[in-house]
């Protein structure tokens, strides 16, 4: 019998349909195509994949496509043997083909996947029970796409534009890694959508499109063929330095949806990449950094540049005679971004489950760079630092690697193989070191996840781990904070809240704490990051930006959750006014 | 006449409420040539859910009636949404507010008048825009403001009001506090209004109408004298292109786009099956969703082999494709909710925001009235040094869109220094809590903006007035240079109710 194949080479959309082959030697200057490699499993129709399900439903033209048939049903090999039927496709095809819609969107969420799957080393769940994720690539005529984690789907909207003729998100590779990566977020942690600290709201866009960016930057063929003259094997060199390629198509996000949408035509949705280095989105009282979107934006800004000049510099010792070798730039161009997007992904290891802030993204890169890859052999890290600090973002602190103790902790009684897999043990790990630990057993604490993690680091050794968070959740009234909330070191600032006309002292508060134990291979606790409950300074901070932002619930309570519908924080979130700075 | 100068200014915000509805009376210490000695504003007379256990719009008529005597100088509509002009479309309200030969000028949003056709097909006019008629001969930019944008705006209106028109009978009577009913009332609020419109046009023609858009003369001085106004929106699309939204650039396939889908959609199909039954005749239905698919040229994909619904209209077999169509209709639902949504920022962006200048013994008093406008339109005005300048300066706010998000920029906000508690800076609120927004960041009124707007000025919202008390009232007396004093209203005292219905 034949071996199966391990990957499925699909052809998928580079970027988007706006972006053509200028280096087509027909003549013509075809759609950019480009083949990645999908990780290979049974394919039913949809395709439906063991991850992922695509279903041709429209819900605005109530019709239901027949589900596309990328592998043969018969014999024994039913769904093994999937062909790239669109390896040669023309344009029209490719534009108007619900099947190849339907292994667009599969092929990239699948890789999307495949990216944060081998950079953790484990399988990384959804955060709702099943295992597939829908794939909906014409949901409705809107201008939209989305996460519904209540449907259980990434939801795809097409239109019309009268400049750009018909529009279908599915069909742009930046939205739907974009789409992607705010489920596979979602899974990784889930208290990221709790009302918290004002970096915390923005991540989710943030981090969303930075995975989308790197994600096409990953792949050679969609840095080469935007890289100068397309007919010429050879790049000049000054046009491929920080300011020369900055201002290229491969930095912007959304780009034919948003130029069809007329907002700032050539300018896509989003160009984090233009935002100058600044501390200005530290002070929450300018309205235009209280925004959570634009504090996203911050994040995006400080990688991609940071990437930016890791490719150019990367370029310097291949210049001869003023030129660089066109193949050779696009590939240094797709190295760095996929060591960047390697380090961003396993960084989400190390965050906090809850009360996330900036500094505490830069401090998991360190931290977990730290692990896999110590020497930082082509300074990754220290270019990253540069760049978060050029935004005002430092590692905060060392981050807290857990010294080893004169008798503590202790392993005895312990079992290995349940610490590695089993919440209750774990528990009973934090339990018997809380003081250790530094966690206050008062508050209520509930362990959330035991996932072991296989990483590999560049040089080659494999570093094991097993990754535990858990949350501790306190609900009070008003007065009931004002009294329990004392500075715990003289000196410190006392606890201020706003009047109570504002947050009367009856009202409901919920307060998280929590963090992430990292075990090393042998069972062994080595890192924590950690954020106490009983931080006043903190507390006081997030509740003066909920009461600022109104982010009260419908019940009049605060901290609890953003009384947005089920199925609509992420449709919401994509469908907000330009001038969010202005409103209340 | 000319130089006669109010000596008085009475505001009275009427409890409508969730609408608009305020009276500017302006007070002489000797007779106009009419021989009275006042001069009254109407700007809006609208509700779409009655507040302050006040039952009708008819109570409320009637003391203005007892307020102005009939005779309403100038009536305002800001723009042509329900909570601002209900009212006017009933005929009993109408005839009880003003005596024949009033209004003497009916002031409303360039975007209403009648002979810039919102349902004109065809090319735009070409380059030149419309020559200033007599009914619009006060615009000082008409020729460069209405322009080729303009026009295709309107066609845009005109499809957008089709659309919503159909999606409220689709959805209207869906189950309360459901996400159809949220959708079917903001549908509603975007209605033609058309008995009110009539009216409106009625009084236009027997005495003056006028179709402002910023930049022009309101005309109000010529019928109140000793007072200057200044229109500061809306801008049309030629002088601003934000006012008309980022989503339906292209009128003639975005709103045909969804005209023809909402064809496809059955009542079923948004609300689900339980709630089919009160919906439209079986018939109309059918024949909306018989065959359909197929009309949309242009936006579907080339027409793949799709399977059929089943004889209940469900779509996909029995197992995890069901389960996911099943609930797209939700889906489905959420994005109509979304464009209506988008189309009422459109409309309230068509409202006409006017600033009263009047004089009290050399001191200024300034009035600004700005309906429902949001962002786009007041950041045309905001973005002129002139304009801040002069906003600076107000004396009396009335909050854009009943305290919404979206409505009081912070832009405007933060031009406003404290004042002292013997001069205070007063925000009037027309508003009722629960009618739109279902989460805390969409809520009406936002509880941000209200917190901010109370601790800075001084606040009264109609939400806040007592039982049955009719309205709040201020007065300033302009000869004495004083500040605006809060007048005490007694509440209307309850009798034997006859039930009365909404208009």
């Amino acid at each position: 019998m034949q071996e199966r194949l391990r990957y499925f080479p699909m052809t998928i959309i580079a970027r988007d349909p706006l972006v053509t082959n200028q280096a087509s030697t027909n003549g013509d200057q075809p759609i950019l195509r480009a083949v990645i490699q999908v990780p290979a499993s049974r394919l039913e129709p949809g395709p439906r994949g063991p991850r992922f399900h695509v279903v041709g439903f429209d819900a605005s033209r109530r019709t239901l496509d027949r589900p596309a048939r990328l592998a043969p049903m018969r014999g024994d090999s039913a769904g093994w043997d999937y062909r790239d039927r669109f390896a040669k496709a023309d344009d029209r095809t490719l534009l108007r083909d619900p099947a190849f819609h339907a292994q667009n969107v599969y092929a990239i969420a699948a890789r999307t996947l495949g990216f944060f799957e081998t950079a953790l080393g484990r399988p990384v769940p959804w955060a709702f029970g099943s295992s597939q994720l829908y794939l909906v690539p014409r949901a409705f005529a809107e201008a939209n796409a989305y996460y519904s984690d209540d449907d259980r789907a990434l939801l795809f909207g097409y239109f019309n534009s009268q400049a750009s003729g018909r529009i279908m998100t599915c069909l742009a590779h930046d939205i739907v890694a974009h789409e992607t990566t705010h489920a596979i977020l979602d899974g990784l942690r889930r208290r990221f959508d709790t009302p918290g600290l004002p970096d915390q709201a923005g991540f989710h866009e943030g981090f969303a499109d930075l995975v989308a960016l790197l994600s096409i930057l990953s792949a050679r063929e969609s840095i080469q063929a935007v890289l100068g003259d397309p007919g010429q094997a050879r790049v000049r060199a000054d046009r491929l330095t920080f300011d020369g390629l900055r201002s290229s198509v491969l930095f912007t996000i959304g780009r034919q949806f948003g130029n069809a949408l007329h907002l700032n035509r050539g300018d896509g949705l989003r160009r984090s990449i233009d935002q100058e280095p600044t501390t200005a989105w530290k002070d929450l009282r300018n309205p235009e950094w209280a925004e959570p979107h634009r504090r996203g934006e911050i994040l995006v800004a400080a990688v991609i540049r940071t990437y930016l000049h890791m490719w150019t510099n990367r370029l310097i010792p291949i210049v001869g005679a003023g030129t660089i070798d066109r193949g050779r730039a696009s590939e240094e161009g797709a190295t760095a971004a996929k060591h960047l997007l390697n380090m961003v992904i396993r960084a989400i290891d190390y965050c906090p489950p809850v009360e996330f802030e900036l500094a505490d993204f830069l401090t998991a890169i360190v931290a977990s760079e730290h692990e896999v890859n110590p020497d930082d052999e082509y300074g990754y890290v220290e270019a990253l630092k540069e760049g978060f600090r050029s935004f005002g973002i430092e590692v905060q602190g060392a981050p807290d690697w857990v010294a080893p103790p004169t008798g503590w902790p202790t392993y005895r009684d312990f079992s290995y193989a349940s610490l590695r897999s089993d919440p209750d043990e774990t528990f009973r790990f934090i339990w018997d070191h809380a003081r250790f630990l530094g966690i206050d057993p008062a508050y209520y604490l509930h362990v959330e996840n035991v996932r072991p993690a296989v990483r590999t680091g560049p040089r080659g050794f494999v570093v094991s781990e097993t990754v535990v968070d858990y949350v501790q959740e306190l609900i009070l009234s008003r007065a009931d904070l004002d009294k329990l909330a004392q500075p715990t070191k003289p000196g410190d600032p006392p606890f201020t809240l706003p009047s109570t006309e504002i947050i009367p002292d009856k009202t409901k508060l919920k307060l998280w704490g929590g963090g992430t134990i990292i075990f090393d291979e042998f069972g062994a606790v080595k890192y924590q990051r950690f954020k106490r409950l009983d931080d006043w300074s903190r507390q006081q901070r997030r509740l003066q930006y909920l009461v600022d932002r109104g982010l009260w619930d419908t019940k009049g309570r605060l901290g609890f959750s953003l009384g947005v519908p089920l199925g609509q924080r992420f449709a919401e979130f994509h469908h907000q006014s330009p001038n969010l700075a202005e409103e209340w | 006449m000319a130089s006669a100068k109010p000596i008085g200014l009475r505001i009275r915000m009427y409890q409508v409420g969730f609408g608009d509805c305020f009276l500017l009376s302006f007070e002489y210490g000797q007779a106009l040539d009419d021989g009275r000695k006042e001069r009254h504003v109407l700007i809006d007379f609208g509700s779409t859910s009655m507040g302050g256990r006040l039952s009708s719009l008819n109570q409320i008529a009637k003391l203005i009636r007892d307020h102005a005597q009939g005779k309403i100088d100038v009536i305002v509509v800001t723009h042509r949404h329900r909570d601002h002009l209900s009212a006017f479309g009933d005929k009993q309200i109408a005839k009880l507010l003003v005596d024949p030969g009033y209004p003497k000028l009916v002031i409303r949003s360039w975007t209403e008048d009648p002979d810039l056709d919102r349902g004109a097909r065809g090319p735009a006019a070409a380059g030149t825009g419309i020559a200033p008629s007599a009914t619009r001969g006060n615009a000082r930019d008409t020729e460069v403001a209405i322009g080729p944008k303009s026009r295709r705006f309107m066609r845009t209106l005109g499809s957008a009001e089709t659309f919503t028109t159909g999606l409220f009978e689709k959805i209207r009577k869906s189950p309360p506090n459901s996400l159809a009913a949220e959708a079917s009332g903001l549908a509603e609020d975007q209605l033609k209004n058309e008995d009110a419109v009539n009216q409106l046009k009625a009084w236009g023609d027997a005495g003056k109408p006028a179709y402002l858009h910023y930049g022009m003369r309101s005309g109000i001085e010529s019928v109140v004298p000793g007072i200057r106004t200044r229109v500061l929106g809306p801008p049309t699309v030629d002088q601003h292109e934000a006012v008309k939204s980022q989503r339906e650039s292209d009128p003639d396939e975005f709103w045909m786009i969804y005209n023809q889908l909402l064809g496809n959609l059955t009542r079923t199909d948004l609300i689900g099956p339980a709630h089919g039954k009160r919906g439209l005749p079986a018939s109309t239905e059918s024949a909306a969703h018989a065959g359909a698919h197929d009309d949309v040229s242009g936006v579907a994909p080339d027409p793949a082999e799709t399977d059929a619904p089943d004889s209940a209209g469900a779509f996909g077999p029995v197992g995890p494709v069901r389960w996911l169509t099943d609930r797209m209709g939700r889906q489905q639902l959420n994005s109509l909710y979304r464009i209506v949504r988008i189309l009422d920022g459109v409309l309230n962006n068509t409202s006409v925001i006017l600033l009263f200048d009047v004089d009290a013994s050399g001191k200024r008093i300034r009035l600004l009235f700005g309906g429902d406008a949001q962002i786009e339109n007041w950041e045309y005005a905001l973005k002129r040094t002139r304009n801040r300048a002069l906003l600076r300066e107000v004396d009396v706010y009335k909050v854009g869109h009943h305290g919404s998000r979206n409505a009081t920029p912070r832009t405007l906000f933060n031009l406003w220094k404290p004042r002292s508690k013997s001069d205070p800076r007063w925000a009037l609120l027309s508003t009722k809590p629960g009618v739109h927004g279902k989460s805390p960041a969409t809520a009406v009124p936002r509880e941000t903006l209200v917190a901010a707007l109370d601790t800075s000025m001084t606040l009264r919202s109609t939400n806040l007035l007592a039982d049955r008390v009719p309205y709040v009232e201020l007065h300033a007396d302009l000869r004495a240079g004083k500040a605006f004093q809060e007048v005490s209203v007694p509440p209307i005292p309850t009798r034997a109710r006859k039930r009365s219905s909404e208009p």
